[in-house]
């Protein structure tokens, strides 16, 4: 047998049970086979025909091209300011910036809730400033979920174009420059070009993942009966009165799906010319350009910027974690820690969930990182046929909403397979999120092993290790910490993950974020910002310690 | 095409001085490089030229047109200099073809249609590149990236060509085909060129003259022949090729080595103690026997054409070059002599027993 053929089909097999298989029954499924086996198409004609599927069609291209608008804007002028100008404090602001991604949408859409909500403090400030019953913001519906869509997502274009920015070789300037180019031309016919397949990159993939989102488009916009694509398929899977409801849904996620394809291929087409890479950054720093006597203002605005968008609504929900009812000053009369012993003590169900979440979280970034490691060896001290589509097959999981990934997974295992029943278990959560995260385990791990040189464990073995200590020895230490970075940035986001559990929980398998989403939906809002400050500062606090551990070694 | 004059550049980044009073004055037409080691300050003085960077203290003038003086607070942006200039690491556009680098020069200058298409060409042409201006840069090798961005420097007709570090990217044998490239296309242009590079064989190739550069200043200026045989400092002689350096004495009409008395340096005292320089080939080796001073061979390196030997004589270990019909083994004994014994004026000017003040001249041969 070839090295390495156990592990691959294995991984062959998991890839096929856990991606393609779900993948398949979607498909089909949408179509509508009835109980004679034949295929009526049927959900398609209701698509074309329901108002509601329409407007939200219509819902989830407005709120996803203006959100991905304002994440384009802030995402560049950002990174800009903060690897071209001479910002003060510019490691802090670099880093600062990114954070806002690492915070789930929907507990970043709660902490928004206790500043702009309904009893939220600016509200409640206005209202008795201006003595006025009428709240000065009305969060709910497109505003609200745009605001927080592009407050989240803007990260997506921040980091790819500050990278780009980062790589970028000032000496095509000088050339352009001693050439005889203004700045302005400079600007308009040698970096603009140079940076446009970045730009573009983090654009396309902001507005997916605007298009995409669950969480926000959830707290934000059910109360106001504003339903985007995300969020109208779980009406539908949820709604067991509409005849073949999951083909219904079925046939909704495609669209849903389909329209990030399409953006996705118009992305590819917009970039096909523009192969090259700015690596190699030789030569001189790049020059900075002075904000001259905007210094100063421009520095308060962007510490404005961290304040409303990190610091505001962190402060806000940790007010509001410690406040009798919602909606009351922070004064010391109204301060309880009672919404802690609610949340997690008196309600049964989180308690339940907090287990149910971290034996997830824990069990899904274990399995992938192990999952990754082996892709990574295969693919690379292997040389078996198809393990790249392997690779490429595995990160649609990621690619599609959510949402859609659940419904496939309802689809794929509401009854048994191979004799073992998974729906209604704590068991199709699992699966459903090691398919999610499977390309994030392969891609720490590849990064991780592409570093080392095979002559390491090479050089072990012929010294007189085995394969097994060779690998222990040589390898491990060398890619332990960018893998124990991996298993976070894995456990992190399952820790805190609605979507697709939103749809595959039952009683007795909820997850931490089912439990704050419900004890919202049921008006309990308080002990609902207390279990979301804990989530949010987990995220955040493995988030930056997973970026430490994974950042690139400089040998 | 311009002269360029630089009148005591500084350039300091805070305490740190890179540049300490830079005076070089290039002719209209000339070849003249800065030689030096890396962190020499030539990189530098050439940015400042090209108006990359901006001095600190001192004057720049292109062609009678002062473009930096930073006393004054004169300061000219690169794009209005003229300049056409080539990068060590290539720096053509990545998302242009050649025939789109190469025009975009002339696109700033307002030039179109024909005429911008026939000096495309001629330039393409000029370095050999005809036949390639639909290709993209990642499409070319290193040799052809080069020729490609002489081109785009020079489809202007820039006053000046800066050539910084060119050649240094490309592998030995290339660099040696593309620096008579680049000699054979500025004759052909009569441009003027100032070229950078710590390459001293490239530098010799090449140059009307040389600049040899030592912690940002500029420690000698001459012909390459001149800095070669009659270099000014201890640097610039171990800088341009191997050399042995020697303590000398005046004793009544000879001069000899002072630690090796036995060895007479074919020369006439200036002083009764200073430094000189022997090159490896302005040795010759003799027999022993009837030899003035005798050495024993430590090394031998054999290298084909030649042969360098370490001889050690007393105190003194010397670099040998000989041709290779004379052959001695490690261990033997040799005869020494000396042809040709170059005085280094700096150690005139240290030594505390100079009897009359010595000007500073580089002996014309």
């Amino acid at each position: 047998m070839r090295a390495g053929a156990v592990p691959y089909l294995a991984l062959v097999l998991i890839v096929g049970l856990i991606v393609v298989y779900p993948s398949a029954q979607l498909l089909w499924r949408s179509f509508h086979v009835s109980a004679t086996g034949a295929i009526t198409g049927e959900p398609y004609r209701a698509l074309v025909q329901d108002a509601r599927t329409r407007l939200a069609l219509a819902h989830t291209l407005e709120t996803g091209f203006a959100a991905t608008a304002l994440c384009v804007v802030l995402g560049v002028a950002l990174a800009w300011l903060v690897t071209r100008t001479d910002l003060p404090a510019t490691r802090f602001f670099r880093a600062a910036f990114a954070l806002p991604f690492y915070i789930p949408a929907f507990i970043g859409a709660i902490a928004w809730l206790q500043l702009i909500g309904p009893v939220g403090y600016l509200n409640q400030a206005y209202k008795a400033l201006a003595s006025t019953a009428e709240p000065l913001i009305r969060p709910y519906g497109a505003g609200g979920i745009v605001l927080l869509l592009a407050v989240h997502h803007y990260p997506l274009v921040y980091l790819p174009v500050a990278a780009a920015l980062d790589r970028f070789q000032p000496v095509l300037e000088d050339a352009a420059r001693v050439s005889g180019a203004s700045s302005r031309r400079l600007f308009r016919d040698i970096s603009l070009p140079l940076l446009a397949p970045s730009i573009l990159a983090g654009t396309f993939l902001a507005f997916v993942t605007n298009i995409s989102d669950f969480g926000i488009a959830a707290v934000m916009g059910i109360q106001a009966r504003y339903f985007v694509l995300t969020t109208r398929i779980y009406q539908t899977v949820l709604d067991t009165d509409t005849r073949n409801n999951f083909a219904f849904a079925a046939a909704q996620s495609l669209l849903l799906v389909a329209i990030a394809g399409v953006a996705l291929l118009t992305q590819r087409w917009l970039v096909r010319d523009r192969r090259y890479s700015l690596a190699g950054a030789q030569g001189r720093a790049v020059d900075r350009s002075p904000l001259g006597a905007g210094r100063g203002p421009v520095t308060t605005l962007a510490a404005l910027f961290v304040l409303v968008v990190l610091v505001a609504p962190v402060i806000a929900v940790m007010l509001a974690a410690v406040t009798k009812i919602a909606g009351y000053p922070p004064m010391p009369g109204n301060l309880t820690l009672a919404n802690f012993h609610i949340a997690f003590v008196e309600t049964a169900a989180t308690g339940r969930a907090v287990r149910n979440s971290l034996l997830l979280a824990a069990g899904t970034a274990t399995l992938v990182t192990v999952f990754g490691c082996a892709v990574a060896y295969v693919r690379q001290r292997t040389s078996l046929p198809g393990s790249g589509a392997l690779e490429v097959i595995a990160t649609i999981p990621y690619a599609v909403p959510g949402t859609v990934v659940a419904l496939a997974f309802i689809l794929a295992f509401a009854r048994p397979v191979f004799g073992v029943q998974l729906y209604n278990t704590i068991g199709i959560i699992l699966i459903a999120y090691l398919a999610r995260f499977l390309t994030f385990g392969i891609s720490a791990a590849g990064a991780a092993l592409r570093g080392i040189s095979e002559s390491l464990p090479a050089a072990a073995r012929m010294s007189g290790a085995t394969w097994w200590q060779a690998q222990r020895d040589t390898v491990l230490p060398l890619v332990r910490g960018a893998l124990i970075g991996g298993w976070l940035l894995v456990f992190v986001p399952c820790l805190a993950e609605l979507t697709v559990s939103a749809l595959l929980y039952s009683a007795g398998s909820e997850t931490v974020g089912v439990a704050v989403f419900n004890l919202l939906e049921s008006g309990i809002i308080a002990p609902a910002a207390s279990l979301a400050l804990a989530l949010m500062l987990i995220a955040l606090l493995g988030s930056i310690l997973a970026q430490l551990l994974t950042r690139p070694r400089s040998v | 095409m311009a002269d360029v004059t630089l009148t005591n550049i500084e350039k300091a980044y805070g305490a740190m001085q890179a540049v300490r009073g830079v005076n070089l004055a290039v002719r209209d037409g000339e070849f003249v490089t800065l030689l030096g080691p890396s962190g020499c300050g030539k990189t530098t003085t050439l940015h400042m030229v090209a108006g990359l960077l901006a001095p600190t203290g001192g004057t720049i003038a292109i062609g009678g047109r002062v473009v930096a003086d930073a006393a004054r607070g004169i300061f000219t942006p690169p794009h209005k200099r003229n300049l056409g200039m080539v990068f060590q690491s290539y720096a053509l556009w990545p998302h242009m073809t050649l025939a789109q680098n190469v025009r975009y020069p002339l696109t700033l200058r307002h030039l179109r249609g024909r005429e911008a298409d026939r000096r495309v060409g001629a330039a393409l042409a000029l370095v050999g590149l005809d036949g390639f201006a639909g290709r993209f840069p990642h499409e070319l090798s290193g040799g052809q990236q080069q020729r490609a961005a002489l081109a785009r420097a020079l489809v202007a007709q820039p006053d000046i060509l800066l050539l910084d570090e060119p050649l240094s990217n490309l592998d030995a044998q290339l660099r040696e085909e593309l620096r008579g490239e680049i000699r054979r296309v500025q004759q052909e242009v009569g441009t003027t060129v100032l070229f950078v590079t710590h390459d001293q064989t490239e530098a010799m190739a090449v140059s009307d003259h040389l600049a040899v550069m030592d912690a940002g200043v500029i420690a000698q200026i001459g012909t390459p022949q001149e800095i070669y045989e009659h270099p000014a400092t201890a640097f610039v002689a171990a800088f341009i090729g191997a050399v042995t350096l020697l303590d000398a004495m005046r004793d009544g009409e000879t001069t000899r080595a002072a630690d090796l008395p036995a060895l007479i340096l074919p020369l006439v005292s200036p002083a009764p103690r200073f430094s000189v320089a022997v090159r490896p080939e302005d040795f010759i080796l003799l027999p022993p026997e009837g030899a003035n001073v005798t050495g024993t061979v430590e090394t031998r390196t054999y290298l084909g054409d030649h042969v360098v030997y370490t001889v050690r004589a007393g105190p003194l270990i010397m670099r040998i070059v000989a041709p290779k019909t004379e052959i001695a083994a490690p261990g033997e004994i040799v005869g020494i002599a000396v042809r040709h014994a170059a005085i280094l004026p700096t150690s005139l000017l240290t030594s505390a027993n100079v009897e009359t003040p010595i000007a500073i001249t580089v002996p014309a041969k």
